[in-house]
């Protein structure tokens, strides 16, 4: 068992029960938790991670403020004070619904291509690494594949009808 | 590398931060005279966000996997079936 399907496994029924505490079902639980644990992911990933407590307290923590706020119980949420301050949700976690059409083009701008760009830019790893792991033949063939990659990218994006419109 | 690719290596130098001081004066001031270049930039702003975006989108994926996998255990699903039911 990996580590992430080990802390699931110990954590996800603390969060259950915060959850059905607060009202919420199993659907939304997990919801939540899923968020939760990619929120703790990353702040793992970047160094920004600041655990006073266990990480399972912190993605139930999570969880609950996830909660909180998708169900616009500010007051609530305000007398967790202890809990947003070490648990911030980044301002930018979510998809914005003018982004799904442009989110839906990227999907389709080609599998190699996203996961070699999110390689970089999501699991932060080097160019070393994702030319090993990718089979290019130096760091330095997958780095101006990565920008050639990019550029087909913006350029789907272009061909987007709706991206003038949304980010003019 | 060709030039669209260098265009593309610099807006990625000055979006993650990686230009010093100096250079980034210079670019921001590119970018003040040329609305293309600022357009160029804005549009690899969004394209690096939409990236993380999916890359959030297939941990999601992941996770949902997870579950299904978890739940084969009779004593996970016993503890989660008597949370909820």
């Amino acid at each position: 068992m990996d580590q992430i399907t080990t802390l699931y496994r110990e954590a996800f029924p603390h969060a259950a029960r915060a959850i059905r505490r607060l009202g919420g079902g199993l659907e939304t639980a997990k919801d939540l938790f899923h968020d939760a644990i990619i929120i703790y992911l990353e702040k793992s990933r970047s160094g920004h991670l600041q655990v006073d407590s266990s990480p399972v307290a912190y993605l139930v923590g999570i969880t609950k403020i996830l909660w909180l706020k998708g169900n616009r119980q500010q007051g609530k949420l305000e007398t967790l004070d202890y809990l947003a301050h070490y648990m911030s949700i980044p301002e930018d976690f979510y998809t914005q619904p003018e982004e799904a059409p442009l989110l839906e083009q990227l999907k389709i701008a080609g599998e190699k291509c996203l996961q070699l760009l999110q390689a970089f830019y999501y699991d932060n790893m080097n160019m070393q690494e994702i030319a090993e792991t990718f089979d290019y033949s130096s760091p330095h063939s997958a780095t101006v594949q990565k920008y050639k990659c990019l550029e087909k990218v913006r350029r789907s994006f272009s061909k987007t009808a709706c991206h003038a419109e949304t980010f003019a | 590398m060709r030039k669209p690719l260098l265009d593309i290596q610099e807006a990625e130098r000055y979006l993650l931060k990686e230009m010093p001081a100096q250079e980034k004066r210079f670019f921001e001031a590119r970018m003040l005279a040329s609305p293309m270049l600022q357009a160029a930039v804005e549009e690899q702003r969004q394209a690096l966000r939409l990236i993380r975006l999916a890359a959030r989108d297939r941990q999601r994926e992941k996770l949902w996997g997870i579950y299904d996998q978890l739940a084969q255990d009779p004593s996970f699903a016993k503890t989660i079936h008597s949370i909820f039911y």
